[in-house]
């Protein structure tokens, strides 16, 4: 089985499993803080990934990590992942629970790129008009790019609208270049 | 001079700039995932098409062109795509746009004289192709069969072993095959060459050279020795040298046959050379693997037979019906109301072989989906016989239909005579222990195969042919000492030509010959044998 297949279905067993008591919440709170540690400190996913330590020391490195912070089934979940050798997952499956709890509750993620700071009178508009185009909860991130010159750009998982003056001023550039005069 | 008015320019810009303001662009998007060896994988283009054009707008090549790649392998969480520019300026986490159109190019009448690479690029430094051109995908179903015809008009090479014994029609696909060094490209160069008398004929024939990992300088020279013959005005050159990425190799032939269906379903015939599939093949064995699809016969993917035969499958003749014709199978929006009856699609795949092995796996392919072989011999290259086409196990299994009247009439006996050369062949060391009857047989067999020799780059009409097969015929030469048959053909030649041009030009026009004119012919024969016997005597 491919690891992305097996990322999948462990994150869909947690999912589940969460669903029956309730607790999904938490549990996504816990892969949250899984994610965002093994993020901060790629040394900690280079460990895990490695051959060559030994499975014990890295389900005691977990534990010791997390113990006391994450519910207690996380923790038994983490130990499992250690008996069957999967840790190098772990960062993937905390991504993939994120994804599939937010698709769950109806949440899309929306990536906006504008190049200029935009003003939070703004951010609540878009919020506003993304809702009604997209007819479910929206959470937006936005990022500051300056080679857009102007006007923003929308990415909803991989549809994107491009409203940006870069895009535009290269649209001009292809009709003006292919364009036959008669 | 014309002028241009300050005001027309502006409106025309002002035209131009509407829409500019326009609405936002919506498009598709996916990730870089991995890269390397002209492959990428790819996360996110859900919607995407298999054989769709993507664009990598973060990966810019030297002139600032994104690089490009076709979608090939659609997986449950990825996709795979092979890159038509650098894998190097491809970096994990580049942004991966749709195009929303498959692999296609730009036709049009403005290709003819050109070199252009597999996506209709100009190679040949002449600027953009001028004129109307109109979008074709390079991938499209062949006609079906109620839109087809049996092939019945010939298609000329100009040299004399192929028309006259393995005769090619319009709309066949014939396959040239032999090892290197055999005289391929020669024999196909020839074809071209000879279509030139054809520009000026009602049914002119169109002709398209796809270069396949040939070397760079094996594309040159051809263009070189087009344009010295001119024959470069009515050819158009797709060019997909060795140093080519490999998908530009697998693509190249299917541009080919892209072109030669605009000239096919427009009414209009057009010769498509593949030079050669083997190489073609290799590319698609390259993409393959590295796309991880399961290996087969000598690590071809199992879908390589598919790739020649539906690529030699576009090769037809279209039924002589414009009604008819315009109901074809897949034709693009853009060519339907350009589309006429009457109109065919040669093709002469080339595949060379190891060491003259043709039950090796792409060969045997390629055999066995052609309408019949030119096989060239390495040991006939080497004795002299030039152009080497072992007439033996060479065969046109549609062509004869197609002949012209005249020719096939005397083809018939030349065939005879080369295969009971042939069995005797072995028997000619005894010299003159041999009856007079097997003696005469061997002499005669001796100066047909003497007869079909033929310089390069010098294609004969199909009059002067079939007024030397008629010499021939009458058993003549038997009186000329086999190395004078070359020094006879020349001056004979020369001499028909002023005598009877009027006679020689309905006899290419008609395929006929009569008896009177043969009578004559037979005349002038008879007297340059006699001129060139008695300078040798002197």
């Amino acid at each position: 089985m491919s690891a992305s297949q097996a990322i999948r279905r462990y994150a869909k067993a947690m999912l589940d499993s969460a669903s029956e008591t309730g607790q999904q919440e938490t549990r996504f709170k816990d892969f949250q803080l899984i994610g965002n540690t093994l993020n901060s400190s790629p040394d900690l996913g280079l460990f895990l990934k490695s051959p060559v330590i030994r499975q014990a020391q890295k389900k005691a490195v977990l534990r010791d990590i997390f113990k006391g912070k994450v519910d207690s089934a996380t923790m038994q979940f983490l130990s499992l992942l250690s008996d069957k050798k999967r840790e190098a997952l772990l960062n993937g499956i905390a991504t993939s629970y994120m994804k599939q709890y937010k698709d769950f509750l109806g949440i899309i993620e929306i990536r906006v790129v504008s190049s200029d700071p935009l003003s939070s009178d703004q951010i609540k508009q878009l919020e506003k008009e993304l809702i009604k185009l997209t007819d479910s909860k929206v959470e937006l991130s936005t990022e500051i790019d300056e080679s857009l010159i102007g006007g923003i750009l929308i990415q909803i998982e991989d549809t994107v609208i491009d409203g940006s003056v870069k895009q535009k001023l290269s649209r001009l550039k292809e009709k003006y270049t292919s364009a036959v005069f008669e | 001079m014309s002028q241009v008015r300050p005001d027309e320019v502006s409106a025309i810009l002002r035209k131009q700039l509407t829409g500019f303001e326009g609405e936002a662009d919506i498009y598709n998007v996916g990730t870089v995932l991995e890269v390397g060896d002209g492959i990428a994988r790819v996360y996110g283009l859900s919607k995407v098409q298999a054989g769709e054009l993507v664009e990598l707008p973060d990966s810019l090549d030297r002139d600032g062109n994104p690089v490009r790649g076709m979608v090939l392998n659609l997986e449950e969480d990825n996709v795979g795509i092979v890159l038509f520019g650098s894998s190097n300026l491809v970096m994990e986490g580049h942004t991966v746009k749709r195009t929303e159109t498959i692999a296609s190019l730009q036709v049009g009448e403005g290709l003819l004289g050109r070199v252009i690479d597999p996506l209709g690029k100009p190679l040949d430094g002449a600027g953009a192709i001028a004129g109307e051109t109109i979008e074709l995908p390079l991938e499209r179903k062949a006609p079906g069969v109620i839109y087809r015809q049996p092939v019945n008009e010939p298609l000329q090479t100009g040299i004399k072993a192929i028309d006259s014994l393995i005769p090619i029609g319009r709309g066949q696909r014939e396959l040239v095959i032999g090892d290197r060094q055999t005289g391929k490209t020669a024999v196909l160069l020839d074809t071209i060459i000879n279509q030139k008398d054809t520009q000026d004929t009602d049914t002119p024939v169109y002709c398209i050279y796809v270069v396949v990992g040939q070397k760079g300088s094996t594309v040159a020279s051809i263009v070189n020795t087009l344009k010295e013959h001119d024959a470069m005005s009515y050819t158009t050159i797709v060019s997909a040298p060795a140093s080519a990425s490999a998908p530009m190799r697998y693509i190249a032939p299917f541009a080919g046959a892209a072109i030669g269906e605009y000239f096919r379903d427009t009414g209009r015939h057009a010769l498509v050379i593949f030079d050669d599939l083997s190489k073609q093949a290799v590319a698609y064995r390259e993409l393959s693997l590295l796309l991880k699809r399961p290996p087969g016969r000598e690590a071809y993917p199992g879908d390589v037979f598919y790739l020649h035969s539906r690529l030699l499958e576009r090769a037809a003749k279209i039924i002589n019906n414009d009604d008819v014709a315009r109901k074809m199978n897949n034709i693009p929006k853009e060519l339907a109301p350009k589309v006429k009856g009457g109109g065919s699609l040669t093709a002469l795949p080339v595949i060379e072989t190891q060491a003259g092995d043709v039950s090796a796996y792409i060969p045997t392919n390629v055999i066995s989906i052609t309408d019949g072989q030119i096989f060239l011999d390495t040991d006939l290259f080497n004795s002299g016989i030039r152009p080497a086409i072992d007439v033996g196990i060479s065969v046109s299994r549609v062509g004869g239909s197609a002949q012209v009247k005249s020719m096939k009439k005397l083809s018939g006996t030349l065939k005879l005579d080369l295969a009971q050369y042939r069995e005797l062949e072995a028997f000619a060391k005894f010299g003159s222990d041999l009856d007079a009857a097997t003696q005469r047989q061997l002499k005669r067999g001796e100066r047909t195969v003497e007869l079909m020799k033929q310089g390069e780059y010098k294609p004969l009409s199909v009059d002067k042919q079939i007024a030397l097969l008629k010499i021939n015929s009458e058993g003549l030469f038997e009186k000329l000492p086999v190395n004078k048959i070359r020094e006879f053909e020349d001056t004979f030649l020369e001499t028909i030509g002023v005598k009877f041009s009027k006679k020689m030009d309905e006899l290419r026009k008609s395929g006929v010959l009569d008896d009177e004119f043969s009578g004559e012919l037979v005349a002038a024969a008879k007297s340059t044998i006699d001129q060139i016997l008695a300078v040798a005597e002197a």
